[in-house]
């Protein structure tokens, strides 16, 4: 379904049933280009991931959304009250996730894989590889590649390697490239790190849908964002523009955050709406 | 031609009604080139993604022979025709990224590669190929950029293109750029060629020409460019948000089988990593 017009979204959110989802505050830190919000279990055998998954947004809100109803992403805010800057946040759809894999061991692993067979976006096309840090791996940087089964179904296909600092914390998240050609994936069949990080740690396989970006902190500029933003409240709106996500009922919604330091800062504030 | 009707059609489209087939395509772009580290990047200096690794369609092998890439072709951000007579749109960009940088998202109308920073004679790019551009045709609005694949020499030197303007007038010549030698030598480079004075297009380039040896042949090309949009990100980690609903330019009509790409202009010397997601629809 679609929206019929203006005024159907005006009323969806005056009328909006569902109070906006507040995230957790977890998952900041400063290595690399994400942390991921999730606080659910460190998860072992792969598992697909839904609404009902705790540390998903809905089961952190306790909602239970409408599996028959398409919903929206509408609005965000966000307010930074604390010392560090929160610059950015990405709302995914959680797909899949196992854990296990060993930050010493350097020949393909394969422990708790392959991941679990994909219960949305089925074919593949638009998810994503990234991979989680549930306990700090060691201080040695090393590259990492995955091998997966792509969109189009074909197997051992292997992503570019990426490189991972050194010590990267506890809900560190690193996304992964693909194969030249490759614009999505159904599953992965192995890691394989190019040398020992010296510390075995804990980290895993996370296939993910991105969503959208939310409200950055306030300021359009880097001195304002660096001490003039906090305690400024910012708001993005996501529905009445070009850029227009939906939400299945089903997702199990994790934010993927970056923070200007591992201090904690305060939540986001989403808001979904159904569509009428 | 298409058009956005108001705000209600919008809507409309963007989630799936009114014939908007809209899309959302998302792409991680790590800095890394292959099996290493992308080249440092110089400060306002442009730098080519094309072959960056990324999630969503990946290049692993430089242009070669002259060539119009399309849609379906590795390296574009892959988009669906539009259909039933409408219009590809482009509605505007979302995403983040690791550096402060200027975003530019293009259509890449035509590219080659493997010519050499130490010849100086004529190089041809078009000329006796039988290829010529599929899309925006007439030129007005396209731009030639030297883009570097593989390092060339450290000897600073000048580079012109011979071309054919919007016009159909052939025979004009770029201006002489600085081409080689510090920060205009490295992968990745993007070199903008300014176009003969009262051009405001090209339809072919046939040559480049270097007035002397770079030192060092290494492997660039030349790419024919039609800019769609600019995104900025102010503060490295921040977003690079950016809706053409409102303000310059506006929404942009995707030209049919057109291979998006992107080049960014940075403000420091780290290789960035982006993620973003692009809005389009047809209309």
């Amino acid at each position: 379904m679609a929206w019929t017009n203006h005024a159907a979204v005006k009323a969806a959110r005056a009328n909006n049933p569902i109070p906006p989802l507040v995230s957790n505050t977890n998952g900041m830190f400063g290595a690399g280009l994400f942390g991921s919000q999730f606080s659910g279990s460190t998860p072992g055998a792969s598992a697909a991931c839904d609404a009902s998954t705790t540390g998903g947004l809905i089961k952190l809100n306790n909602l239970a959304l409408d599996s028959g109803k398409t919903y929206w992403l509408s609005r965000s805010w966000f307010c930074n009250t604390g010392s560090s800057t929160s610059r950015r946040a990405m709302l995914v759809d959680r797909l899949v996730h196992q854990g296990g894999l060993s930050g010493t061991v350097t020949s393909e692993q394969t422990t708790n894989l392959p991941t679990a067979a994909l219960t949305r976006y089925t074919g593949g096309a638009g998810v994503h590889i990234g991979l989680q840090i549930y306990t700090a791996l060691g201080s040695t940087s090393v590259t990492v590649t995955a091998r997966y089964t792509n969109q189009a179904g074909t197997g051992s296909r292997v992503t570019p390697a990426i490189s991972l600092p050194s010590s990267p914390p506890a809900a560190a998240f690193f996304p992964l490239p693909l194969q030249a050609g490759d614009t999505g994936v159904r599953s992965v069949e192995g890691v394989t790190l190019s040398a020992s990080t010296l510390t075995a740690g804990n980290f895993g396989v996370t296939l993910y849908k991105p969503l959208g970006i939310l409200a950055p902190e306030a300021g359009p500029n880097s001195t304002q964002v660096s001490s003039n933003s906090q305690n400024v409240m910012n708001e993005r709106e996501h529905l009445l523009g070009g850029i227009c996500t939906s939400i299945d009922p089903n997702a199990c919604l994790d934010l993927l955050v970056q923070a200007g330091s591992s201090s904690a800062v305060y939540p986001y504030f989403i808001e979904i709406v159904p569509e009428q | 031609m298409g058009s956005i009707t108001d705000l209600s059609n919008l809507l409309s489209k963007v989630s799936g009604g009114s014939s908007g087939a809209p899309e959302r395509p998302w792409v991680f772009v790590d800095n890394r080139v292959g099996s290493a580290a992308a080249t440092t990047p110089v400060a306002s200096r442009w730098s080519s993604l094309w072959l960056y690794n990324r999630s969503y369609n990946g290049v692993s092998a430089n242009p070669g022979a002259v060539n119009v890439p399309t849609r379906t072709s590795n390296g574009a951000l892959t988009v669906a025709n539009a259909s039933g007579g409408l219009e590809k749109k482009l509605l505007g960009i979302e995403g983040v990224c690791t550096q402060q940088c200027t975003l530019l998202l293009y259509d890449r109308l035509l590219h080659i590669s493997g010519l050499s920073g130490t010849s100086t004679s004529a190089q041809n790019v078009q000329s006796g190929s039988g290829v010529a551009l599929t899309r925006n045709t007439g030129g007005v609005g396209n731009q030639i950029w030297a883009e570097i694949y593989t390092a060339i020499g450290t000897t600073a030197t000048t580079i012109t293109a011979s071309y054919t303007n919007q016009a159909g007038t052939a025979g004009r010549t770029t201006v002489a750029t600085a081409f080689g030698g510090s920060a205009l030598n490295n992968a990745q480079r993007m070199i903008n060629l300014p176009l003969q004075a009262g051009d405001t297009g090209v339809q072919s380039v046939q040559t480049v020409t270097l007035a002397a040896s770079t030192g060092t042949a290494g492997d660039f090309g030349v790419t024919i460019v039609r800019p769609l949009m600019t995104a900025f990100c102010p503060v490295a980690g921040g977003v690079l948000n950016r809706d053409l609903l409102a303000g310059i330019p506006p929404v942009q009509t995707i030209d049919t089988d057109a291979c998006i790409a992107a080049m960014y202009l940075p403000t420091g010397a780290t290789a960035p990593q982006l993620f973003f997601g692009l809005g389009l629809v047809d209309a």
